[in-house]
């Protein structure tokens, strides 16, 4: 049992870590909900490739031909990235820009990689969901929006532990799941508070931690950069650039053959900050459910097209992408995307009923003061 | 059935730990597999959802016959 000093410290704990994230929890919380569904929304307004209905062994076309066509249309663009989602290989998203390492005036094209035919042009600048995208991510600051969401995210991490530990006394005299409706108002919100609370926990601190970890990822990709792929590419370290990059095909090619059991997450061009002037980057990743979220780089010379270094991601690396299907909730199914969506608007009642409490605890005190303050006067003494 | 004595850390904890348990085993389920897995992580999930709405929209017995205090 809670001593009145422990309780008391507690009780500040989880008032205060709660407080001060609260704001920013129900944002995420309303920004995630639209996130869960960002495929079904990108349907429905129109800005998610439709590729037609063909047999499924129809023949791809060649990776260079979709870098000619993504070029026809950005003249003044050079490729970037290249990439493919887990669950559909007819589509290939070629990320362009001014220059192999741009922040701004990127372009993405997706080509049916059967057809060859343009889909569509996604807006990764502009559109509903990229505000969406922006205030949860980051609030359209950068790495710091990103480092501050993160710090927010650790002071609901602290406010669910501290809950939970305070969870025990209020339920000395309740039932599991008792809500006092008969009392009053506040009463009835504190228990529902418990019990959404208590029930919703361990979700919700998994949901917490994976973001928190998440908003490292930017700084976790720039420390395995400097941490190994540095070392990846040292052999060519004073060598000229080469002025004519080769075959993409060919580069995915050695990679395939390299790794057959492996499908393509994305290639990055040569002189981005997943490859190096001389290389491209392919990263491959797995086809069994765990293994599809890890990838696997494997560095191609851009010029012979043959396959220089490949090693397993390290530890972190790891750790951050099993984190993300865990906060996103793309890993189960169609059910486990809805329970997603369900327990995010659950955890918004917590957090809401929480802040009502703080409220109705602070109008209770005042009014309570001003009583007391009142009978002193009543009853002729100073107040 | 033993009934736990009211106000007992087993009395306040066994269905806490239990849901959490599920909610645990439901995370990491789809995680492993497909098919199955899926459709055991949803009811797992499932479960815990509909704890929340049962006790968040439906009043409870113990609340009709709790002696007001």
């Amino acid at each position: 049992m809670l001593s009145a000093g422990s309780l008391k410290v507690w009780s500040w704990l989880h008032t205060w870590t709660s407080l001060v994230c609260t704001v920013f929890m129900l944002l995420l919380c309303l920004t995630g909900l639209p996130l869960i569904f960002h495929h079904e929304i990108g349907h429905l307004l129109g800005t998610e490739a439709e590729p037609a209905e063909m047999p499924a062994d129809t023949p791809r076309i060649s990776l260079d031909r979709v870098v000619d066509i993504a070029g026809e249309r950005h003249p003044d663009l050079g490729g970037m990235f290249l990439s493919q989602e887990m669950d559909d290989d007819r589509i290939w998203y070629l990320t362009m820009s001014p220059t192999p390492r741009s922040h701004d005036g990127l372009k993405q094209v997706a080509v049916d990689a059967r057809t060859g035919e343009i889909l569509v042009e996604p807006q990764l600048e502009s559109g509903f969901m990229y505000v969406i995208n922006s205030l949860h991510i980051d609030l359209f600051a950068g790495l710091p929006g990103m480092l501050f969401l993160g710090l927010m995210g650790f002071l609901l991490l602290i406010s669910l532990v501290s809950g939970a530990v305070l969870y025990a006394p209020f339920m000395r005299k309740l039932r599991f799941g008792e809500v006092r409706r008969e009392r009053t108002k506040r009463i009835k919100w504190l228990d529902l508070h418990n019990v959404l609370g208590i029930v919703t926990l361990v979700w919700f601190f998994v949901v917490g931690a994976t973001g928190v970890i998440n908003a490292w990822a930017d700084l976790l990709v720039d420390y395995w950069q400097e941490d190994q792929l540095s070392e990846m590419v040292a052999p060519y370290a004073g060598k000229p650039v080469p002025e004519q990059i080769g075959s993409l095909e060919a580069a995915v090619q050695a990679a395939r053959r390299l790794e057959p059991g492996m499908s393509v997450q994305f290639v990055a061009f040569p002189g981005t900050t997943f490859s190096s002037p001389h290389h491209y980057g392919v990263f491959m990743r797995g086809n069994e459910p765990l293994t599809s979220r890890l990838s696997k780089p494997v560095l191609v010379d851009a010029t012979t097209s043959e396959v220089t270094d490949s090693r397993e991601l390290p530890w972190y690396f790891k750790v951050l992408q099993v984190s993300q299907p865990l906060h996103f909730g793309d890993y189960g199914g169609r059910g486990v995307q809805i329970l997603w969506a369900v327990l995010d608007i659950l955890t918004i009642v917590v957090l809401g009923s929480g802040l009502y409490l703080w409220f109705a605890k602070r109008r209770r005190r005042s009014a309570q003061s001003v009583e007391i303050s009142d009978a002193t006067k009543l009853s002729g003494g100073k107040a | 059935m033993i009934r736990p004595r009211r106000g007992s850390a087993l009395n306040i904890w066994l269905w806490p730990v239990l849901l959490g348990m599920l909610s645990a085993a439901g995370l990491a389920g789809a995680l492993i597999g497909d098919g199955w897995w899926d459709i055991a992580s949803t009811a797992a999930l499932g479960v815990v959802t509909l704890v929340c709405f049962r006790f968040w929209l439906v009043p409870s017995d113990a609340t009709v016959r709790a002696p007001r205090r």
